[in-house]
């Protein structure tokens, strides 16, 4: 049963972990012993009663509303992770290990979607040689751009559009970033098989009923399955594009994670180049992050930030959220790409 | 004569100059912030030891601005950076 304690294990792969879990986590495929040289994580059911809280608070989201989204404070040699009436998590980085408490009545679909979609995401952004930012990826004539954006923004339909067209899709909302030591570059990594989507975008897009899912109770979103008629990346390339949603005007007051709105856009679909600091701000507003004010993890993170700021190419992209943009979307990405496809190549790290 | 104006930049401050712009984050503050192409230069000469008379100098070298207004922004950026705790009166 999903989101319940089994005496046995269950085992999966993702982003090249083996996870040893006790949730039954169906999103992901079994683990075989060539994708997981990562190494282990471990994902245990347990009771927060125990778990210390310390003094200082490391990090806290909250919605549009004020009301706490997610918090983290250290603890004994780790973090707990907390989303108040939902679930709290202790992650634990030295061990690689999750211990994970749902509140009572929390339903399976929500405990999935906050283990693989914040918990584990969390753990690897603590990782040396690892960053996880809020982003959806595909893969583009042999390149990976990544689109970031706020929630309800339509990261998830993009490429989900993407995705119908035949291009591969590396993840809808958590991109990993690996360094690849031998190629001196970052390389984003596909997540598991599945998106989420609001019921227009399910329609826009459609999506037979069959092959979908619950996203979480709290959300009318959707998780398609694996009869959703996608392409997923089986491998990891390097990133280099980035392209942020601007303000749309749009987003989904259901979602409890959805900001506000900032501008209205309307007609064809624009980009333009983003200046350093834009592009900067950009991807440190999308770093999965359990602590904000450690200076060791400030320091490396800064180091990959303006790593990234410095070979990615960045485009802020507007457009008028109604699906019938969507072809017109595309061809701006592509166009842009392909336009920049001539000027210099971008500085390589050292 | 009064001595020349010296700055240091404290040890929590990191900066990485990024093509035409230069990022900072006050490792204190966890807050980002960034410069220009001219502010970069001016802290990389900072950086380089030089003083605010010496890196004027340079400045005045470098870029084709009238000396008395490039001189009042330094001095209004230095104050900037100062209220930031960016950078301080070296002792």
């Amino acid at each position: 049963m999903k989101g319940t304690q089994r005496e046995t294990s269950f085992q999966y792969q993702l982003w090249g972990y083996r996870i040893i879990s006790d949730f039954d986590l169906g999103e992901l495929e079994p683990a075989a012993d060539d994708n997981c040289q990562s190494g282990s994580i471990h994902l245990i059911l347990a009771a927060d009663k125990d778990w210390v809280r310390a003094d200082r608070r490391a990090l806290e989201y909250h919605l549009a509303n004020g009301d706490l989204w997610q918090e983290s404070w250290n603890a004994g040699g780790g973090y707990v992770s907390r989303f108040p009436g939902l679930c709290s998590f202790r992650i634990l980085p030295d061990q690689m290990r999750i211990e994970c408490a749902p509140q009572p009545g929390i339903g399976s679909s929500t405990i999935v979607h906050l283990i693989l979609d914040h918990a584990i995401p969390r753990l690897l952004s603590l990782k040396p040689g690892s960053l996880v930012i809020h982003a959806s990826a595909v893969q583009v004539e042999d390149e990976v751009i990544a689109v970031l954006g706020q929630s309800g923004q339509g990261k998830s339909t993009l490429a989900a559009w993407f995705a119908s067209q035949g291009f591969p899709i590396l993840t809808d909302d958590c991109l990993l970033l690996r360094w690849h030591e031998a190629a001196r570059q970052w390389l984003a990594q596909p997540s598991y098989g599945s998106v989420r989507l609001w019921p227009d975008s399910v329609d826009a897009l459609g999506i037979e009923e069959s092959a979908l899912r619950e996203f979480a109770h709290y959300s009318s979103k959707k998780r398609t399955g694996k009869q959703a008629d996608f392409r997923f990346a089986a491998e990891g390339a390097p990133l280099k594009a980035c392209f942020v949603l601007a303000g749309l005007g749009n987003s989904i007051p259901e979602d409890p994670t959805a900001g506000n709105s900032e501008q209205q856009h309307c007609g064809p679909p624009k980009v333009r180049r983003l200046a350093v600091n834009e592009a900067f701000l950009a991807l440190a507003q999308a770093v999965f992050r359990l602590d904000a004010e450690d200076e060791q993890i400030n320091r490396r993170e800064f180091e990959i930030l303006t790593g990234l700021t410095d070979t990615v190419r960045f485009w802020s992209l507007a457009y008028e959220r109604k699906y019938d943009w969507l072809p017109a979307v595309q061809s701006a990405i592509i166009n842009a790409l392909r336009a920049s496809s001539h000027e210099p190549e971008k500085r390589k790290l050292p | 004569m009064p001595l020349p104006e010296k700055f240091q930049i404290p040890k929590c401050v990191l900066s990485r100059t990024v093509g035409t712009e230069t990022i900072l984050l006050n490792l204190d503050t966890s807050t980002y912030h960034s410069l220009n192409s001219v502010g970069g230069r001016f802290w990389t000469l900072i950086l380089q030891g030089k003083d605010f008379d010496q890196a004027l100098a340079a400045l005045r070298d470098e870029y084709d601005v009238e000396p008395g207004k490039l001189e009042a922004d330094l001095h209004e950026l230095c104050e900037e950076l100062q209220s930031l705790s960016l950078l301080q009166r070296a002792a």
